[in-house]
């Protein structure tokens, strides 16, 4: 018997293009709550993929009580008994509680799937966590906070001597967090190892007893947790110097283009107002979930309101469909690109034009012409390498696919453009394409919205800042107030 | 937080499409009634009953996420053959079971089939189906040359005339395959791997489900049912042809949304399609009773399941388009 | 390396048989045919299998702008009946002495074509307004075939109608290359639409994916409402043209059109997924199945046991598509 339930030793993964860790070391006493801290992208999710299955690594191994494993899939992880809460809920929406959680070992009885006895112990474990609803109840019925109980309830049904929780309070309200610690609590006294990531650094601080913190895919320090201090943390999951990269260059922000009040979708965002000029990058920082999208989504007319006001260019609009937006000159670059940015089986040229097809045309008919050297130009002028337009956007990079989102709504010739994650999953060099960019089209006098989750970036290409937390606006920050810190201290508050 | 959901608003928000059939149904009873009289239950009872095997089998269907439109053609190719082998095998008890066990595995060959060609080939389900609901036709057609087959065998006689206690043999029949479907749904592992795997295929396959076999299953329950019904319309009619029962896939759909069970997949219940299929024949039969005959009565089918589907699609249709 | 010249051959001979496997069939059967039985290789029967095949065409064109955009329309089986016994009752109805006036024949265009488009915008309104997906616009618009078959049996009491009229504009419909001439008139327009406008290339973001259709800000509502309209329109013409054709209605004159149409567009090469296909590609399909259901006649396969080919084609077709687009993502990973 080793002290160390988990190590993970000199793990390194590459992706096409980025190297998400780096010879990461991590290891896990048997009994202790341990807190892995950093940023959105830092590599955390990665780590815990590789030691739950999803991934493999390129380099290193894993020691599971002082053994050598490796793990292939999810299946094979549960079988080590590692449990893990994730943030996406893998739960039956249209089954009930008690089924969710012994879902494949049902009990039985006389050869009957035993009802009541199920609905009683999975009530009695319920009511024993402290969780206040009903076995019986469906899953659909319950608050997206329930649903995340659920699914910690369900891992800790499987009673695990190893627990990932990734970000588990992320949905929850202060006093279900708080019956969450005292459960943690508990298993820790049971002899549970659980590893806790989170972004609320109070929990860090109140919970764990050794903290990693990684950047960058790599460890930047590890330690019990009370060597720390909360600005030492945060100083070291922000690390690097933020403004270097980011070309944005301060500028003098032109007449009101856009302006926003109260816009409000029930249990999504709430009251968010905002202003956006002619010129101006307007950053929506928050983490995931924080309403980023949603907002996005009210103003481009995907989804509904249920209240509230856009005015465009001073002039008061209801927008009812993503085609009226369109017409009103707002783009929206979806988070998804693969999903709902481009057809993959089209080529590039189809991809651009499809936006404004009445550009191309003569007189009543499609120009192939006409929108190939359109295509073409912008193409050029956004250095989309491919060896033709020809080819399908499924054979490029994800950054080149990414400019050829960008291309098509620069076809459009909108001149609001809400870029959500414009920069997720593609290699540093493609990014800094990006950035330079938005810089070019906020010169040419376009107004961007830029909701992104990596907080450098949000920090350093906006010229202010909104930050959102629980549907709600915590608030605004120009440029010189925009620090890290205070963008992270807004963003974990609420 | 801890309310459990009951209560008449929940009713009119969740089963809008019920809740329809219900009222109209009394509509009708209250315009017309002398329809509520012995003879015209039993009749209705006696549609449900053979029909409602075959609308058992499609709401377990539906509940997994599957579907199927080639149970039309396969209750027709089941009354067919189940004709043929009884009058070829002759009158003994032996040679009658034959015929039936011989007609449903004959059945079950062409859900095993879907169920390949969906969950191996991994073709849409509704494609694959009508393809193999026409191939069945077709095979039907060459094997009949287009015509029917009437059997005189004294025991088919006795089952479809047969009552016990007011109520028909075929009646039992159905409420055997109720209980036993409720049974299966409810109280077996097998059952609750359907539901989970309707509610969300790939939770359930981590959650360890084979979600690859349970798919295939529902093909050959499928089948399976569309043979008994054929059986059991045999009973009735005494006769198999292609032209009857082309429409049992769609009124199966039906009954299963007007029960209340959700195209979407992975929840509602069996028992509930006995409802709806109840109310669907009760609104047929009414219809009838009212007058209207022949083709305005199918106009009207047509236009109650158009109206089911949209009114259930409108229903769940949450996002924006 | 063995296996990845198996994979690349087997890509290969997928490919060729994807371009230009279905001028191969054509071929094929005709060499077949004609061995068997000399005739089939005549003039006069080449533009038999066209005229008879004209209707399915025109209608399969339709077809093929609903899966295109991700649908499927049933009904138009039932559409073509209703067309046909209005448009017979009509023609019989103006016909003076055996000669129909050519008014009438333009009026009956006409009128089948509003028909074809008042059902098709139903079937749109439905489907648009319930953001229908594949399953429910199957079952919305198979419903639609039973409503409309039952309207079409209401109208002529279900009884069969024959033809008064013995010449007349009416009557050149059916005859000689004019079927031909209205299904190559239909075909190109459709294809000119379908690659050259708007609507046309919308369509085809529509059926590969409503996501990215929403997201580009097409109107997608209302490119659904109109495929449907036009998918009826289709019909409501072949309705018309096929009582010119076989100087009859009666209310199984649509039946399984539906069907071939079906059929005709998954051999054409349009997947049934959507997002892809073309309207001169349904074309040749519709000749493949011309040339191959004349030819199983001819070898004196029962039309019974045709709908087993029918039925089997679709299987295989829709397989196929399949088993290509895997092999495509396989190809992409590597």
């Amino acid at each position: 018997m080793t002290d160390y339930i988990l190590e993970m030793h000199n793990i390194t993964k590459r992706f096409p293009g980025v190297v998400a860790l780096n010879d990461v070391s991590f290891k896990v006493k048997r009994g202790e709550i341990h807190a892995l801290v950093g940023e959105n992208g830092a590599g955390k999710s990665t780590l815990m993929k590789i030691l739950n299955g999803v991934y493999q690594a390129d380099e290193g191994k894993i020691v599971l009580n002082g053994k050598h494993t490796i793990i292939r899939n999810t299946t094979e992880a549960k079988a080590h008994g590692i449990g893990l809460v994730f943030q996406d809920l893998n739960l039956v929406n249209t089954l009930s509680v008690a089924e969710n959680l012994y879902i494949n070992r049902l009990a039985k009885r006389h050869g009957r799937i035993a009802w009541k006895t199920i609905f009683r112990e999975a009530q009695d474990f319920i009511d024993s966590l402290g969780f206040n609803f009903l076995a019986t109840e469906k899953i659909e019925h319950l608050s997206a906070a329930q649903k995340q109980l659920v699914e910690i309830a369900k891992v800790l049904a499987l009673e695990n001597e190893l627990i990932v929780m990734d970000e588990p309070t992320s949905s929850l309200t202060t006093t279900e967090s708080e019956i969450l610690f005292n459960i943690i609590k508990n298993l820790k006294q049971k002899g549970v190892s659980i590893i806790y990531i989170s972004h609320k650094l109070e929990e860090v601080f109140s919970l764990s007893d050794t903290t990693t913190i990684i950047r960058d895919g790599e460890v930047i320090d590890s330690g019990p947790t009370k060597t720390f201090s909360r600005d030492q943390i945060v100083e070291k999951m922000v690390g690097r110097s933020v403004t270097t990269e980011f070309p944005r260059k301060a500028c003098e922000s032109g007449e009101l283009v856009l302006k926003v009040d109260n816009i409000t979708r029930k249990g999504l965002v709430e009251d968010i107002s905002f202003e956006l000029h002619k010129g101006e990058i307007l950053g929506f920082a928050g983490l995931i979930g924080s309403g980023r999208t949603e907002v996005a989504e009210a103003i481009f007319g995907a989804e509904s309101y249920d209240s509230g006001v856009i005015n465009i260019r001073g002039k008061k609009v209801a927008i009812h469909s993503t085609h009226q937006a369109k017409q009103e000159g707002i783009g929206l670059l979806t988070e998804d690109r693969k999903e709902t940015g481009l057809v993959l089986a089209y080529n590039l040229i189809w991809n651009i034009s499809i936006t404004n097809i009445d550009k191309i045309k003569k007189k009543y008919f499609i120009s192939e012409k006409k929108e190939a050297q359109l295509a073409n130009e912008l193409s050029k002028e956004l250095n989309i390498k491919t060896p033709s337009l020809k080819q399908y956007a499924i054979n490029l990079s994800g950054g080149n696919q990414q400019k050829v989102v960008f291309a098509k709504w620069l076809f459009s010739d909108v001149d609001i453009l809400i870029l959500d994650e414009p920069t997720r999953g593609i290699d540093v060099g493609a990014k800094y394409e990006i950035y330079l960019l938005m810089n070019r089209l906020a010169e040419q006098g376009k107004s961007i919205i830029l909701i992104s989750s990596e907080l450098p970036e949000v920090i350093g290409m906006s010229d202010r800042l909104i930050v959102l937390s629980g549907g709600k606006k915590m608030g605004e920050l120009n440029r010189e107030e925009a620090t890290p810190e205070a963008v992270m201290s807004l963003a974990v508050s609420n | 937080m801890r309310t459990k959901h009951v209560g008449i608003r929940k009713f009119v928000n969740e089963q809008p499409v019920l809740l329809l059939f219900i009222s109209f149904v009394m509509i009708l009873i209250f315009v017309k009634p002398t329809f509520v009289s012995i003879n015209n239950i039993k009749n209705v009872l006696i549609d449900v009953s053979i029909y409602g095997v075959a609308a058992l089998a499609m709401t377990i269907a539906i509940i997994t996420g599957a579907f199927d439109l080639s149970i039309s053609a396969n209750f027709a190719w089941g009354q067919i053959f189940f004709c043929f082998l009884l009058n070829r095998w002759g009158e003994t008890p032996g040679a009658m079971v034959a015929a039936l066990v011989v007609m449903l595995l004959s059945c079950m060959l062409v859900g095993a089939f879907n169920g390949f060609v969906v969950v191996f080939l991994k073709v849409h389900a509704f494609i694959a189906t009508m393809a193999t609901g026409i191939i069945v036709k077709g095979i039907s057609l060459v094997f009949t040359g287009g015509n029917m087959i009437s059997t005189s065998n004294p025991f088919i006689k006795a089952m479809g005339r047969g009552t016990f206690l007011g109520l028909s043999y075929l009646t039992y029949i159905f409420i055997g395959f109720v209980l036993l479907a409720h049974y299966v749904m409810k109280y077996t592992r097998y059952g609750r791997s359907l539901y989970a795997t309707g509610g969300n295929r790939k939770v359930a396959e981590l959650s360890g489900v084979n979600v690859k076999f349970t798919r295939f299953s529902i093909f050959l329950i499928l089948g399976f049912a569309s043979g008994i019904s054929g059986a059991m319309f045999v009973c009735l009619m005494r006769a198999g042809s292609v032209l009857y029962g082309t429409d049992l896939a769609l009124t199966c759909v039906a009954a299963t949304v007007v029960g209340g069970t959700p195209l979407t997949g992975g929840k509602g219940n069996v028992l509930r399609t006995v409802l709806g299929i109840l109310l669907i024949y009760v609104l047929y039969k009414g219809l009838a009773f009212l007058g209207l005959q022949g083709y305005y009565n199918t106009m009207i089918r047509g236009a109650v399941l158009l109206s089911v589907v949209a009114l259930d699609a409108f229903m769940t249709r949450k996002e924006r388009w | 390396m063995k296996s990845n010249a198996i994979v690349s051959n087997k890509k290969k001979a997928v490919g060729f048989l994807r371009e230009w496997g279905l001028i191969l069939a054509i071929i094929l059967i005709t060499i077949v045919a004609t061995i068997i039985r000399p005739a089939f290789l005549s003039w006069a029967n080449m533009l038999n299998i066209l005229r008879a095949y004209s209707t399915i065409g025109i209608a399969s064109f339709g077809m093929a702008y609903a899966v295109i955009g991700g649908g499927m329309d049933l009904s138009i089986g039932s559409t073509i009946s209703l067309t046909a016994v209005v448009t017979m009752l009509i023609v019989n109805g103006a016909t003076v002495g055996t000669v129909t006036p050519a008014s009438t024949a333009l009026l009956v265009l006409l009128v089948g074509i509003l028909i074809g488009a008042t059902i098709g915008a139903i079937n749109g309104a439905i489907i648009a307004a319930v953001n229908g997906k594949l399953a429910e616009s199957f079952i919305i618009t198979y419903a639609m075939q039973i409503v409309v078959g039952a309207v079409a049996q209401a109208i002529v009491k279900g009884h069969f109608q024959a033809a008064q009229y013995r010449a007349g504009l009416f009557k050149q419909f059916g005859i000689g290359f004019t079927p031909v001439i209205f299904m190559l008139t239909t075909a190109i327009i459709m294809q000119y639409v379908l690659v050259k406008t708007k609507y046309g290339r919308s369509l085809y973001f529509l059926g590969s994916s409503m996501g990215v259709a929403k997201m580009s800000g097409l109107k997608v509502k209302k490119i659904r409402f109109l495929t449907h309209v036009i998918c009826g329109m289709c019909a409501g013409l072949a309705g018309v043209i096929v009582v010119a054709r076989v100087g009859s209605a009666s209310v199984l004159q649509g039946q399984n059109y539906e069907l071939d149409a079906l059929v005709c567009v998954a051999i054409g090469g349009t997947s049934l997924d959507g997002g892809n296909g073309s309207i001169m590609r349904t074309l040749l399909g519709v000749m493949v199945i011309g040339f191959m259901m004349t030819a199983l006649n001819i070898l004196g396969v029962q039309s019974n046991a045709q709908l087993i080919v029918r039925g089997a084609i679709i299987v295989l077709a829709v397989a196929l598509d399949v088993l290509n687009k895997s092999m495509k993502l396989k190809e992409v990973a590597q």
